[in-house]
Order: C-alpha cells, then sequence, then structure tokens
C-alpha cells in the first residue's frame, strides 16, 4: 500500500513540475482536476517535494524550488524535469489496448494503419515497449463483431457529419432509413448506443448500434445543440428515449439476485429475490429483456406488459423455438 | 534523521541525483548523496547491507515505474572496470512531439519549449496525434477497463505537447462493480505478466454453490461488457473460462515472485475466442453441441450482421439457416427466447425439447393473470 501510494505520489510530482515550471506556474486547481485528486492533496505533495530542503546538507542546491501563491504553484529547477516523463509501462499498455479497440473497429487499410501506429508510439514514446505485455489480451471494443460500425459512428460525431444509417428495430418487417447527426455514442451494459438528430423525426433518438445494418458516412454537417446533454438520455447506468418512458417493475429470482444487485438499484425481498423498477421507452425492449433471463425474471407489473410477454410466449408454447 | 525521508522523498533524490550526471555513478557516490542512504557508508555492516537492499528495492520498484535507471561497466581515468548507474535523459523525458504535416488543430512543440533539452522529437502527423488521443479516451471511458487511470495520465502527458485535443464524444456508464472489476483485472494482469497461478473463488450463474478455482492465467478478453479470464483450471485439470465478475478475492501465489509457475502452451491462441458469445464461451462444464436455427426475415439481416453462427441455408424469402456451436445450453435458449418468436430451433430434438420446457416455465409465471 505505501509503496502503491508513493508510486502515485511520485507520478504526480513528475507530472506536475514539469506543468508548474513555465514562468505562470499553473493553478492547483486545474492540477487538481487534471490528476483527478484534491487539491489539498497536490499541496501535501508539494509540501512533501519543499521539505527535502530541510535534511539536505548546508550548501546543498536545490533542484527544485516550488511556490505557491494564492492558487497558483510555480515551479524553478536546475533545468531537469521540466519535461514529463516517458509513458510508463502501464501506460503503454492502455495506449497499445486503446489503439487496438480502435483497430478493432475499424477495417483493411485504416485498421493496419492504427496498429502500425501502436508499435510507432510504443517505441517512440513508452519507457519500456508495452509489446510484449498485450500478447496476452484479447479485446473487443464492442463493435458489432469488426464491422466498423462504430469507428465510422464515432468519426461522424468527432467531425460533425451525419451519417446515413439502415436501423431495424426488434419486430419490424424491414429495415429503415435515418439520416442522422450522431451527437455522443454511449456505452451502457454491453452496448453501443448513438444518441442523434434523426432528421426523419426532427428530433433527438437513440439507436442500439447492433441494430444498425448498414452505415454510410455524408458530406452534411451539423451542429450539436448548445442545451444538448447526453445525460438527459441515461439514468442509473441505462440509455433510454426520453420522454416516452414508463416504469416496468421486474422481480429477480434468488438465484440470479446476487449478479443483478451488482449492477442496478435494487429492493431486496424476505425470499432473497430483488425488484428492479426499469424506465421503459420501449415494451418490446422490457419483455426481450425478461426473456433473457427465462424463468429467473418476471414482469410484476404493468398489467398490459405482462400481457405482453404471455402474447410473446404463447406461439412458441406451439411452434418450438 | 532517515525514518523522517519520505519514500517519495528517497526516490526524488536519487532521480534528481542520476539524472543530472552525464556519466555513470557509482553505488558509493549514490550513498553519498542521497541522504536516505547516509548509513550505507557508516562503518555498522548490518546498517550497510540493510541500505545496500533499501537501494536495490528503490532501483527495482522505480524500474517497474518506467524509469529507466541503467546499469553500466565504466572505467575511470585507467582503473578496474566498474559497475555504475546511468539515467539517461533521452530515455527518462518524454520525447517532444513534433505535429509534421500541416493542418494542425494544435499547438507544435518544439525541442527547447519548456525546459532543457536531453529529450529526442517524435513526428507525428495531426491524424496519428488524433488517433493517439481518441485511443486513450476510448480506453479511458469503457468500462471496467483495466487501465482507465493510466489512460488518463497518458493523455495528460501527450497533451503536454499536442494540446488538450477535442472533447470526446463517447461516454461510458460504469456499473457499480466496475471499480472491483477493475481492482481484480489489476491483480489477474499482474499475476498473468509475471506467470503466477491465481486463487479465487468462482460463483458460477445459475450453478450450485460457488466453488475454489487455482488457475494458470493464460490471457485476459474482453468482450462486449464483461471481462474474462482464460487459464488452465486445476480443479478441471483443463483450459477453463472464467467471467472476472464473478471472482471472489483473485490471490496469486506470493511465493517466489521472481521465478514463473507455469509456461502458456505454444499452440494457446486466445484469439481463438474473439468474437463468441456467452453460450460458445462457455466454461467448458458441458459438451458441445451444434444447433440449427431458422430466423426469419429481416431478423436474418441483423443475425447475418452481427455474425451470429454459421450459415447453413437460405431461402427466396430471406429466411436463413444457420448454425452454432453450443457449449452452454442455458443462455443459448434464454437468447432464442429473448427473440420473441423471430428464431425457431429446428435441430437438434433434444434442443427443442428443453426449450420448449423453457417457455412452459415462463408461461406459468404470467399463468394466473387470466
Amino acid at each position: 500500500m505505501a509503496a502503491e501510494l508513493a508510486s502515485r505520489q511520485l507520478e504526480r510530482v513528475l507530472y506536475l513540475v514539469p506543468r508548474a515550471s513555465g514562468p505562470d506556474g499553473a493553478s492547483i486547481a486545474e492540477l487538481a482536476a487534471e490528476m483527478e485528486v484534491s487539491p489539498e492533496r497536490i499541496l501535501r505533495d508539494i509540501e512533501e517535494v519543499t521539505a527535502r530542503d530541510y535534511y539536505h546538507p548546508a550548501g546543498w542546491v536545490a533542484d527544485l524550488q516550488i511556490s505557491v501563491e494564492k492558487d497558483t504553484v510555480t515551479v524553478w529547477t536546475t533545468g531537469e524535469l521540466r519535461r514529463p516523463v516517458r509513458l510508463s509501462p502501464r501506460e503503454a499498455l492502455a495506449l497499445a489496448l486503446g489503439l487496438r479497440l480502435l483497430a478493432d473497429g475499424s477495417e483493411g487499410r485504416r485498421r493496419e494503419e492504427l496498429l502500425s501506429l501502436a508499435g510507432r508510439l510504443d517505441h517512440g514514446l513508452a519507457s519500456v515497449p508495452a509489446e510484449p505485455m498485450t500478447a496476452v489480451f484479447a479485446l473487443d471494443g464492442g463493435d458489432p463483431h469488426g464491422n466498423g460500425l462504430l469507428a465510422l459512428v464515432r468519426n461522424g460525431a468527432a467531425e460533425r457529419s451525419r451519417c446515413r444509417l439502415a436501423y431495424l428495430k426488434p419486430g419490424q418487417t424491414e429495415p429503415e432509413g435515418r439520416l442522422v447527426a450522431p451527437y455522443a455514442l454511449v456505452f451502457s451494459r454491453g452496448h453501443w448506443y448513438v444518441i442523434g438528430h434523426s432528421v426523419e423525426a426532427d428530433a433527438v433518438r437513440v439507436f442500439r448500434l447492433d441494430r444498425v445494418l448498414e452505415a454510410e458516412p455524408t458530406a452534411e454537417t451539423f451542429e450539436i445543440p448548445s442545451d444538448f446533454d447526453p445525460a438527459d438520455y441515461v439514468e442509473e447506468g441505462a440509455v433510454f428515449q426520453a420522454g416516452e418512458e414508463v416504469e416496468a417493475v421486474v422481480r429477480y429470482s434468488r438465484s440470479i439476485a446476487r449478479w443483478i444487485s451488482e449492477r442496478e438499484e435494487v429492493e431486496e425481498n424476505p425470499d432473497g429475490s430483488v425488484v428492479v423498477r426499469h424506465r421503459v421507452a420501449d415494451p418490446r425492449w422490457i419483455v426481450r429483456h425478461v426473456l433473457s433471463y427465462g424463468p429467473e425474471a418476471e414482469i410484476v407489473e404493468p398489467a398490459e406488459m405482462r400481457d405482453l410477454v404471455r402474447e410473446t410466449v404463447a406461439p412458441e408454447r406451439h411452434a418450438g423455438g | 534523521m532517515t525514518e523522517k525521508i519520505t519514500k517519495l522523498q528517497r526516490w526524488l533524490d536519487l532521480i534528481a541525483f542520476l539524472i543530472g550526471r552525464r556519466y555513470p555513478v557509482s553505488v558509493d557516490q549514490i550513498m553519498e548523496a542521497v541522504p536516505a542512504y547516509a548509513e550505507g557508508r557508516s562503518d555498522d555492516p548490518t546498517a550497510v547491507e540493510s541500505v545496500r537492499r533499501m537501494f536495490e528495492r528503490d532501483k527495482k520498484e522505480l524500474r517497474d515505474l518506467g524509469i529507466p535507471i541503467e546499469t553500466v561497466d565504466y572505467t575511470v581515468r585507467g582503473a578496474e572496470q566498474t559497475a555504475g548507474y546511468r539515467l539517461a535523459g533521452r530515455d527518462f523525458y518524454l520525447p517532444y512531439l513534433r505535429l509534421i504535416g500541416g493542418g494542425t488543430d494544435a499547438p507544435t512543440a518544439e525541442p527547447g519549449a519548456g525546459g532543457t533539452q536531453r529529450a529526442d522529437a517524435f513526428d507525428i502527423r495531426p491524424g496519428e496525434a488524433r488517433d493517439a488521443r481518441d485511443a486513450l479516451s476510448f480506453a479511458a471511458a469503457m468500462p471496467s477497463f483495466l487501465l482507465r487511470e493510466e489512460a488518463r495520465s497518458a493523455l495528460r502527458k501527450l497533451a503536454f505537447d499536442l494540446g488538450p485535443g477535442r472533447p470526446d464524444a463517447v461516454l461510458a456508464l460504469d456499473r457499480p462493480e466496475a471499480g472491483l472489476v477493475r481492482d481484480r483485472l489489476r491483480v489477474l494482469n499482474d499475476a498473468l505478466q509475471a506467470r503466477k497461478r491465481v486463487r479465487f473463488r468462482y460463483h458460477g450463474i445459475y450453478r450450485g454453490k460457488p466453488t475454489d478455482r487455482d488457475v494458470a492465467p493464460y490471457g485476459l478478453l474482453f468482450l462486449g461488457a464483461n471481462w474474462y479470464l482464460v487459464g488452465h483450471d486445476a480443479l478441471r485439470d483443463a483450459e477453463r473460462v472464467f467471467r472476472v465478475d464473478r471472482m471472489e478475492d483473485p490471490e496469486p501465489n506470493r511465493k517466489s515472485p521472481d521465478t514463473p509457475d507455469y509456461v502458456v502452451p505454444e499452440d494457446f491462441d486466445l484469439n481463438d475466442y474473439r468474437n463468441r458469445e456467452a453460450w460458445e464461451l462457455g466454461d467448458g462444464e458441458e459438451a458441445g453441441l451444434v444447433a440449427r436455427v431458422r430466423f426469419d426475415f429481416p431478423t436474418s439481416l441483423w443475425v447475418e450482421r452481427n455474425r451470429y453462427g454459421e450459415l447453413a441455408e437460405s431461402a427466396e424469402d430471406g429466411s436463413t439457416v444457420r448454425s452454432f456451436q453450443v457449449q452452454q445450453v442455458n443462455p443459448f435458449l434464454r437468447w432464442i427466447l429473448s427473440l420473441s418468436g423471430e428464431a425457431e430451433i429446428i435441430d437438434p430434438p433434444e434442443l427443442q425439447r428443453e426449450y420448449l420446457d423453457l417457455v412452459e416455465r415462463v408461461a406459468a409465471l404470467y399463468a394466473g393473470d387470466r
């Protein structure tokens, strides 16, 4: 624990020093936000560095001089430590795996470019190349089986260009053509969703990526409205179509309660089962959801959704799947 | 005095001493220059031994953190060759990221900017810089991603020269247990890199009591939303797949940390496990079977696009029959059921019977309503 703490402190200090060694120093609040720690933590780190002056012998020239004024820290160095250090083995591994995730969602030449870049950055920026460590990982970034859809839509979101989608809703007989301005991509519970403006509906809609059968980029550009906030389409870790949802109460049996409790807000029953209140925009979604758990999940209410499960299952009793 | 010097201070003293030296330095010079090692020059052999061990530990931990302290043989003025230590600036500092090719949307760093210059320059095109930033943002946004904090700290370092870049449009919703999963993954990754066995209690879903497992890790697999460990399981004496969020307290074998416990078989290929579904992964408890399933149009398009199973037959009405390698029957049947009548098992008959049994059990839950 102590070693871990020291290692994190060292990483912070080796970043903080070059950041604050410019003529204007650096804001402590900004440093804290960048490093995701409290300003007090940053001040304690600084204190520990400056305290080195007390135990060094007389005549020793401090390699680092740090001053804190109001909320700004300024560092003077003897010339060293004014650059960030190379990527650590774990940072290099994160970069290598991140590029492999992007490559997983790309095809052909683009995929090769990303893999080649991964090799170049690994050897150029890392203190120790991560390549030997990557062999024990296999990654699937959630792009539906490497079709390149995720990369295409991400690119549309980054470049602010619309995408044309062939979208197949569950239960539909034909895919629908949609011209969509992808505002944000959201990963939730094993699926990627595109939240974007649908030209056809003239409204923001949510699309599940694995239901996109085809996609192509267009040259049409868009701007994201200033009042758009993806958080409006997210609640308790799930994505939903804002404004159209109803509550569905689902009971999960004791045998799977442990797993449900880890990912949902649950109400516990005396028999060990748990209840979850889902906000549902599409009743077909909740039907598929409970059926995916077989008899271990049951819609408690509303009655119309129970009816829907019964109607869905009835033909199966005769058809045999 | 040395009790008051913290580990961070000791490490900083060591780094500052080494990075400021052009030539290798001896261990005696280090003992003299770093206050926490002062007793390494005393007349007490026990104290000297203790400080030397501390120095060895520091050196190893710093190297593990990526501080490239080199051990080099050197000679001073014709004297006998001796071992020394060096921390070369070009190996220590991040190279200057120099954007080339124009069209940049970020400031271009020049060697010399921000300080001294013993760091190399690294040429990078704007598109590559964006890819690198996207890769790290993507990794940082993935729920339960093993190295999320490191992805963020790497992004900060790249931003030093390249600027912050555009905000990424990717948002990930972390599950409440994501932090736990990351902690377990760190243990598993460390064990895997060092080839050390891991023990844990495993809770198989839909199965009875948890079991204690002792596994030689071969690889870590991230499929969609979940992390899996693939390895040799001593309990079953066979290769098995374990979902990381169903493990309890994974503990590596801490004996002989520098000696591997096992060797990953040469014919093992982790990519064999990619692009599989839950029913294809299984944990090897059940014998596999081949199922044939008919999908009506347009669900057949969706199934094809997502590459579920292998195409076996196509009909003129757009429907298809696809075959599936099923290692775990239960998740497979529940998946078919969740397709709400858009899929029909046509073979084998015993799977059809199991499916009907599942349907009846679900129907029974709703039987009392009318």
